[in-house]
């Protein structure tokens, strides 16, 4: 009976839902800035996004998250194959993205692959990019830092694939390739 | 690169409307229910949850998902603004409190939601903020002239309803 009393008083429930209003809307906004903090972390991580190209089926181009493999990279014996447009890569952010390129891991014959060239194209404006060895003299070649991608371009990778003489006609190589958004 | 706003944003805003909504009715205790600041608490205390279950599943839930039931949230909120408003003006004939209401809290509300929801649709390249630009200037347009309308001529909602009596 005391409390219905007390409830009643317009000022004490007023009080009171002052108070209450007040914890709610500062734990809520608490709980926004620390999603805000881990959200923006992971939206940045993403801002790059891998995307498949025309020739993804006979590339075997496969995505996972920042990852594209290129499964069935094949190509004839002392010859070139050239995969115009296996794997795109778009800037799907709020701005222009700084990124590295990096090459994971170069897998399956090496022994008989010649060389592995990655040339960039964007598919906005046609414009050349950038020049990546990817395979080379028996070698892994080296990461490409400091990627300059515009907001919403999406850059074509155009592969090109050199066999040695030795190479049969099974052989195949599996690429991967990485972004990295620098913090 | 510039900060962008997540979807939770909503919910947030959506959890500060209830509070409001709470704190003005229980200051307008003698028109409402008793209960009802009370249930605008409890419906703010379920935005609040709506976050903790955000930020758990923050890595599952796709952005377009969490824009969505964010979205709905804030919704949800501005359709009780707008009700309390219909209310006001229509079982409780209360015009000056009704257009009191409209001015400082239906109008200011909506137009602050939809500044971000236009701005998050903007900034997250998303493909619906031309509709919802449309559909924003529309409501805000029809909004404006009811208002305009209404303040001009004050008799002129008293002269419509005898007019439907009339019939």
């Amino acid at each position: 009976m005391e409390l219905k009393k007390i409830l009643s008083n317009r000022s004490t429930k007023f009080l009171t839902l002052l108070l209450t209003s007040m914890l709610i809307a500062t734990a809520s906004a608490a709980m926004y800035n620390y999603m805000f903090m881990n959200g923006t972390i992971g939206v940045e991580g993403m801002t790059l996004e891998w995307q498949l190209g025309a020739d993804n089926a006979t590339a075997g181009t496969q995505i996972a998250g920042v990852t594209a493999s290129l499964t069935t990279l094949k190509g004839p014996p002392n010859g070139t194959r050239v995969y115009t447009d296996p794997v795109r890569l778009k800037n799907k952010g709020s701005g222009a993205v700084i990124f590295d390129l990096l090459i994971d891991t170069v897998s399956g014959n090496t022994v008989n692959m010649s060389s592995i060239i990655v040339r960039l194209y964007s598919l906005n404006t046609t414009a050349y990019i950038e020049n990546v060895t990817v395979w080379s003299g028996g070698a892994k070649g080296s990461d490409h830092p400091n990627l300059n991608i515009p907001l919403n371009h999406i850059w074509r990778f155009e592969w090109e694939i050199k066999w040695k003489s030795t190479a049969v006609i099974s052989d195949s190589v599996i690429v991967n390739l990485k972004v990295r958004v620098p913090a | 690169m510039a900060p962008t706003i997540l979807p939770e944003f909503f919910v947030l805003l959506g959890t500060d409307l209830f509070l409001l909504l709470s704190l003005l009715t229980c200051l307008l205790e003698d028109r409402f229910p008793k209960a009802l600041p009370y249930v605008f608490q409890v419906a703010a205390v379920i935005g609040f949850g709506h976050l903790m279950i955000s930020k758990e599943f923050l890595a599952i839930f796709g952005e377009y998902m969490r824009f969505w039931y964010c979205f709905f949230y804030l919704l949800v909120a501005l359709i009780n603004i707008v009700a309390i408003n219909v209310r006001f003006a229509t079982s409780q004939k209360a015009w000056i409190l009704a257009k009191a209401w409209a001015g400082t809290v239906t109008f200011p509300t909506i137009m602050i939601s939809v500044f971000f929801v236009s701005n998050y649709g903007y900034v997250s390249s998303a493909e619906f903020p031309l509709l919802l630009l449309q559909v924003g200037l529309v409501i805000a347009a029809v909004m404006i002239g009811v208002s305009a309308a209404i303040f001009l001529s004050p008799d002129i909602l008293p002269k419509l309803r005898r007019g439907k009596e009339v019939k």
